[in-house]
């Protein structure tokens, strides 16, 4: 089994993982009511 | 109780609560972290969820809320509450293969509104400080830069400092503490969770090392050089 400690397998899993988070870029956009109030958007 | 311009307190809320007002950039809870409660199960040593009802309370103020997870274990039961959510991004760093609680699994990426804000890192026994740090900071900038939090909770997990009875990590307490000063840099407000008494809490069960990491790390925090000699 691969060593998850390895340095090829530290740069393969940060690319996987920054691969991911780049995704977050283009999500829809949300909003949401706090307190029946207060109106979140991003 | 305020130091300058952070707080620490025993309450998670109070502390959530000061730190959302804006009075202090950061706030301390040495005396949480306890990551594993679920709704409805206690779960490894953790019998309530601090660490969720803190970002909770956080969510009151702030649209997006950043938890990073260096405790050995996986964050499973913060990561689990906010798994559907896009205002909450859980990172974690742990531990993963025959190891408690056996989830964390590089693919666990999130759901439905909450699919990619969730980040699992599994790691290998032995974790050392210059792999730790290489692959922290390019994570958790990647996050900051795209997920723009705007409040971050740190659990601080002192188990995965080198010669702890439970962990198998091999961190220096300044490299955990490497952490905590990255995360400082970002002049985000930062509520900081740990374990503070060891045997009882999460994160850190060998007691030497445990009020040794969160002083440095409250020492990091508030910019002050610490000397060697108690006073």
């Amino acid at each position: 089994m691969e060593n998850q400690n390895s340095k090829a397998y530290l740069d393969k899993t940060i690319e996987q993982i920054v691969d991911n988070i780049g995704r977050l870029v283009n999500r829809p956009g949300v909003q949401l009511r706090i307190n029946g109030g207060e109106v979140f958007t991003h | 109780m305020p130091v300058g311009h952070a707080v620490h307190s025993p309450s998670y809320i109070v502390t959530a609560a000061l730190l959302a007002e804006g009075r202090h950039q950061y706030g301390f809870n040495w005396s949480g972290g306890l990551h594993h409660a679920k709704q409805s199960e206690a779960s490894g040593f953790c019998y309530v969820n601090d660490c969720v009802l803190a970002i909770l309370e956080l969510l009151k103020v702030y649209q997006r809320v950043l938890y990073i997870d260096i405790d050995i274990h996986h964050g499973d039961g913060v990561e689990e509450a906010f798994y559907l959510t896009d205002r909450v991004m859980t990172c974690s760093f742990h531990k993963f293969k025959d190891y408690f609680p056996g989830t964390g699994h590089i693919e666990d990426i999130g759901k439905d509104a909450g699919l990619y804000h969730a980040v699992n890192f599994p790691l290998d026994e032995g974790l050392d400080d210059e792999s730790f740090i290489y692959i922290f900071k390019p994570v958790i900038n990647k996050i900051i830069e795209n997920f723009r939090p705007e409040a971050i909770l740190l659990q601080c997990g002192a188990d995965s400092l080198a010669g702890d009875r439970l962990g198998c990590f091999n961190l220096s307490v300044k490299g955990h503490g490497e952490a905590a000063r990255y995360i400082k840099s970002f002049n985000i407000p930062t509520l900081l969770l740990g374990g503070g008494i060891p045997y009882i809490n999460a994160g850190g069960y060998t007691l030497r090392n445990v009020p040794r990491c969160w002083t440095y790390e409250t020492s990091v925090i508030l910019g002050e050089e610490l000397q060697n000699e108690m006073p």
